[in-house]
C-alpha cells in the first residue's frame, strides 16, 4: 500500500539527495594548520665601536701623579671617598672566566675568583681598608668595563684593560701595571697562523666585543666574530665556528691551559697592550692612591711575585715591571 | 486543538483552491501539464511502479504532472525537508560532541606544552643552581635535573603523537632541547675539572634555551589554546540546526495545508504526527545545544581558566627560580636577571589573584601564602648579595633545609603542580560531560526526523491511493 504510489525513480532520487546532504554535513574536524615555528632570536650584531684616536696629549700611558704615601687620610673627602668609606669595601669589576687573570676556581672551598688581576685588586683593597678581603668582586663582561665605571657600579676595574686615548676620554687609568701583546690562538697543527694567512684563506677570527682587540682585528681584513668574553670565543673555537682567537698573550695563555688542542704560535706581538686599572673619571684621588701602591709593588718585589705566581710557567721569566708615567694635570 | 486551528483553512479552501492551484505548484505543474493534456491521465497508469519502456525524461514528466504528480512532488519535498533536518540536526549534535572531544585533547596538549615549559626551566634552575657550588653538584639536584629532562623528552614525544599539527614545531623544539642538554653536559664536564670555560658553556645553554627553545613552546601553547577556543565555539554552534529545523517545520506545515486544501479533507493524521515529531526534534536539538553551551561556558569561565592560570603560575615560578640562580652566577652583573625574576614573580602573583572558581579559593590562598614565603627567602638572598656578601648569598641560595629559598619554592611548586593536575582533570571531565547527551540526542533527532519523513510519505501515499 505504501510502496505502490512511489516509483523506483522517485525513491532513488530521495535517497540520493539524503545521502548527498549526509556527506556534505560530515565536516572534517580537527585538521589544524601546522603550528608555526617562531624564528630563533639571534643575538644582535656587535656594535661597531668608535675608532680609537691613536694619539692624544698627554699620551695614554700618562696617569695622575702618586700621593706621597698610602695614608688614607690623604684621600680627599670627595663623594667617591666618602661613599667608599661608608661601604667599607672596594667594589672591583673583574672577569670570572679569564684563567690566570681572573677566574672562578670552583675547586677551592668556598670557590674564589683568582688570578693576576685579582691579586692587584686585593692589594688595593688591603692598602685602602687594611684587609684584602674588604673587596666585592663584581663579574662583568669586557664590554661592561667602561659603563660599569661611568655609572659608578664599581670603584675600580681590574680586568686586563688596555689604556687607550679613546678610553681616557671616558674613564681614568692607573699607571701601567703590565704590558701584554696581541697574539693569535689557533688549532694545534693549523697552517694559517698569521692574520695574512687567515685573510688569504678567508678564515674567521674571534675577539670579545667592546675591546681594543676587536677594533684592531677589524683592520686586518679577516672575518671577525664577536663574543661576550674570550672564553665565549673558546667555546666557538671548540665548536668549530671560528678558526682563530685574537687576544693578549696573557689571556690566550689562560685559554691554552683549558684546551690541549689550542696553541699560541711563537710570534712577535702584533700590538702592545698596556694594562691599567680603570677608575671613574671623577675619582682622581683613588687613582693617585693606587699609583702610589703600584710604584711600591713594582719596587719591592711584590709585582714580580704576582707575575711569577701566574705567568712564569706559560709566558716565561718575569720581565722588568713597566715604568710608571705621570704628568697628567 | 491543532485540529481546530488547522481546521479553519479547509473551510475556506474551496474558494481559494483555484488560486492555490495556479499559485504554488503551478509554475512547474501547469505549463508542462497543459501541453500534455492527454498525459494528465497517464500518471495514474504509469505511476504505480509499472515501468514504461520509455526514456527517463518521460518517466519523470509523467510522474510529476497532474494532481497526483504534484502531490508526489510536494510529498518528496516535505519528506526531504524532514530528512535533511534529521541529517543536519544530528550532524550538528555529533559535531558538537566531536568538537568537545577535540577541545579536551587540545586542553590536554596545552597542559602538556606548559609542563614542557616548566620542566625546561626547572632543569635550568637546577643546572644553574648546582653550578653555584662548582663542579661538585648535589646528588639531589642532579637527580632532579635528570628527572626534569626525562619528563621533557617523554612529553615532547607524547605531544607529537597527540597533535600532528604540532609535529614540525615539536621537531624544532627537540633540536633546541638536544643542543641545550649537550651544552649542559659539556659545561658539567668542564666544571668537574674546574675550568672556567664550563661556565661559558652553561650560560650559552641557558641563553639558547631562552632564545631558541622557549619561544617555540610559547608558540605551541598559543596554537593549542586557540584550537581549544575554536572547538569550544564549534561545540556550541547551532545555527544550521535551527535553520534546517525551522525550514523543515515550515515545509511540513505548508505541505499539510496544501494537502488538506487539495483533498478537501481535514487533517492528514500521519502528516500531523510528522509535524509534531519535527517540532519535538527541533526542541530536543535546541535544548541539547543550549545545555552544552551552558556547560562549556561554565567550564571555560571556571576550571578551564583556572587550569591555564595554574599552568602559567608554575612556568613563571620556575622561570623566576632559574633567574635567581642566574643573578648570583652573574655575580654583580645580574640586574637583568633580577628584573626578570621580578616580572615573573608578578606573573605568578597576578595569576594567583586571577584564579577563579569556588573550589579554587583554598588553593588560591595556599599558593598566595607559599609564594610570599618564597619571596621573603629570595629577598634575603638578594639582601646578602647586594650587601656584598656574595658567598653567603650563594650558600643561602644553595641551601635546602627548612626556611631556605629552595625548600619554600619546592613547597610552592608541589602545591601548584598538584592543583594543576586536579584542575586539568576537572576541566577534562567538565568538557567531556555533555558528550554522551549530545551523541544520544543526535541519534534521537535523526531517528525522529526519519520517522517523520516516513510518516509524511505515508500520509501523502494514502491520498495518492485515491487517484488510482
Amino acid at each position: 500500500m505504501r510502496g505502490a504510489p512511489w516509483s523506483r525513480t522517485t525513491r532513488a532520487a530521495i535517497l540520493t539527495t539524503v545521502a548527498a546532504v549526509l556527506l556534505a554535513a560530515c565536516g572534517s574536524g580537527g585538521n589544524y594548520p601546522a603550528t608555526q615555528v617562531p624564528p630563533s632570536t639571534t643575538t644582535p650584531p656587535a656594535k661597531v665601536p668608535t675608532p680609537a684616536s691613536a694619539t692624544c696629549t698627554p699620551d695614554f700611558l700618562t696617569s695622575y701623579a702618586p700621593l706621597p704615601s698610602l695614608d688614607t687620610n690623604l684621600l680627599t673627602s670627595d663623594k667617591f671617598a666618602a661613599e667608599m668609606t661608608k661601604r667599607g669595601r672596594l667594589r672591583v669589576g673583574v672577569s670570572a672566566d679569564s684563567m690566570l687573570l681572573g677566574a672562578n676556581n670552583p675547586l677551592t672551598n668556598p670557590s674564589t675568583i683568582e688570578g693576576f688581576d685579582i691579586d692587584f685588586a686585593r692589594a688595593v683593597a688591603k692598602a685602602r681598608f687594611g684587609d684584602e678581603n674588604k673587596i666585592q668582586l663584581v663579574v662583568i663582561p669586557a664590554a661592561d668595563r667602561i659603563p660599569a665605571l661611568m655609572t659608578d657600579r664599581v670603584d675600580m676595574v681590574a680586568r686586563n684593560m688596555s689604556m687607550t686615548c679613546a678610553r681616557w676620554g671616558q674613564i681614568a687609568f692607573s699607571a701601567e701595571y703590565y704590558q701584554a701583546g696581541l697574539k693569535l690562538l689557533v688549532a694545534k697543527g693549523a697552517t694559517d697562523t698569521t692574520f695574512d694567512a687567515l685573510k688569504a684563506s678567508t678564515k674567521s677570527v674571534c675577539a670579545p666585543t667592546g675591546t681594543s682587540t676587536i677594533d684592531f682585528i677589524r683592520t686586518q681584513g679577516v672575518t671577525v666574530v664577536g663574543a661576550a668574553t674570550h672564553t665565549g670565543c673558546l667555546v666557538l673555537f671548540q665548536q668549530g665556528k671560528v678558526d682563530a682567537i685574537a687576544g693578549d698573550d696573557t689571556v690566550l695563555a689562560g685559554l691554552v691551559a683549558q684546551d690541549p688542542y689550542a696553541v699560541v704560535p711563537k710570534a712577535t706581538a702584533l700590538t702592545v697592550e698596556p694594562y691599567g686599572l680603570g677608575f671613574n673619571l671623577g675619582n682622581k684621588a683613588l687613582v693617585q692612591f693606587t699609583n702610589t701602591l703600584l710604584d711600591q709593588m713594582k719596587a719591592d718585589g711584590r709585582w714580580k711575585a704576582i707575575y711569577d705566581k701566574w705567568f712564569a710557567g706559560p709566558l716565561g721569566p718575569a720581565p722588568a715591571p713597566p715604568v710608571s708615567k705621570y704628568g697628567r694635570p | 486543538m491543532s485540529q481546530q486551528s488547522t481546521g479553519a483553512p479547509p473551510i475556506t479552501s474551496p474558494g481559494t483552491r483555484p488560486a492555490q492551484a495556479s499559485g504554488a505548484p503551478a509554475p512547474t505543474g501547469t505549463p508542462t501539464g497543459t501541453p500534455t493534456g492527454p498525459g494528465a491521465r497517464d500518471p495514474r497508469l504509469a505511476a504505480p511502479a509499472v515501468p514504461p519502456r520509455r526514456g527517463l525524461r518521460r518517466v519523470l514528466r509523467t510522474t510529476f504532472t497532474g494532481t497526483p504528480g504534484r502531490m508526489r512532488l510536494v510529498a518528496a519535498l516535505v519528506a526531504l525537508a524532514a530528512a535533511v533536518f534529521g541529517v543536519i540536526g544530528s550532524q550538528t549534535l555529533w559535531t558538537s560532541s566531536a568538537a568537545l572531544e577535540r577541545a579536551d585533547h587540545n586542553t590536554t596538549q596545552v597542559v602538556r606544552v606548559q609542563s614542557i615549559y616548566a620542566d625546561l626551566l626547572r632543569a635550568d634552575a637546577d643546572a644553574t643552581n648546582a653550578f653555584l657550588a662548582g663542579g661538585l653538584e648535589k646528588p639531589v639536584q642532579r637527580a632532579d635535573y635528570d628527572a626534569s629532562i626525562g619528563r621533557v623528552a617523554q612529553t615532547i614525544a607524547e605531544a607529537a603523537e597527540a597533535q600532528p599539527a604540532d609535529g614540525a614545531a615539536l621537531g624544532a623544539l627537540n633540536q633546541q632541547f638536544q643542543t641545550y642538554t649537550a651544552l649542559v653536559e659539556q659545561a658539567r664536564a668542564y666544571n668537574r675539572q674546574g675550568l672556567p670555560v664550563g661556565a661559558t658553556y652553561l650560560s650559552n645553554a641557558s641563553a639558547g634555551l631562552r632564545s631558541g627553545a622557549l619561544p617555540i613552546v610559547t608558540a605551541l601553547n598559543q596554537a593549542n589554546t586557540a584550537r581549544t577556543a575554536e572547538e569550544f565555539d564549534l561545540s556550541t554552534r547551532s545555527i544550521w540546526l535551527a535553520v534546517s529545523g525551522g525550514v523543515a517545520l515550515l515545509v511540513l506545515f505548508g505541505g499539510l495545508i496544501w494537502l488538506a486544501r487539495r483533498t478537501h479533507r481535514y487533517l492528514n493524521v500521519p502528516v500531523v504526527v510528522g509535524v509534531v515529531l519535527v517540532l519535538i526534534a527541533l526542541v530536543v536539538g535546541a535544548t541539547t545545544v543550549s545545555q552544552v553551551a551552558n556547560q562549556i561556558s561554565s567550564v571555560r569561565s571556571s576550571t578551564f581558566t583556572a587550569t591555564l592560570d595554574l599552568a602559567t603560575i608554575r612556568s613563571a615560578a620556575f622561570d623566576a627560580k632559574a633567574n635567581e640562580s642566574l643573578t648570583l652566577i652573574a655575580r654583580g652583573s645580574g640586574t637583568a636577571f633580577e628584573t626578570s625574576w621580578a616580572s615573573q614573580s608578578k606573573v605568578v602573583t597576578d595569576a594567583i589573584t586571577d584564579l577563579g572558581g569556588a573550589e579554587a579559593v583554598a588553593t588560591q590562598s595556599t599558593l598566595s601564602t607559599q609564594w610570599a614565603v618564597y619571596i621573603k627567602a629570595h629577598q634575603a638572598i638578594r639582601a646578602l648579595d647586594d650587601g656584598g656578601e656574595w658567598q653567603l648569598a650563594v650558600n643561602a641560595a644553595g641551601a635546602t633545609g627548612a626556611g631556605s629559598a629552595n625548600a619554600a619554592f619546592a613547597t610552592f611548586s608541589d602545591t601548584a603542580t598538584q592543583a594543576l593536575t586536579v584542575s586539568a582533570a576537572t576541566t577534562s571531565d567538565g568538557v567531556l560531560a555533555p558528550r554522551t547527551v549530545s551523541t544520544f540526542a543526535g541519534w534521537a533527532l535523526l531517528l525522529i526526523c526519519l520517522v517523520a519523513a516516513g510518516l509524511t510519505l505515508r500520509g501523502f501515499g494514502q491520498r495518492l491511493e485515491e487517484y488510482r
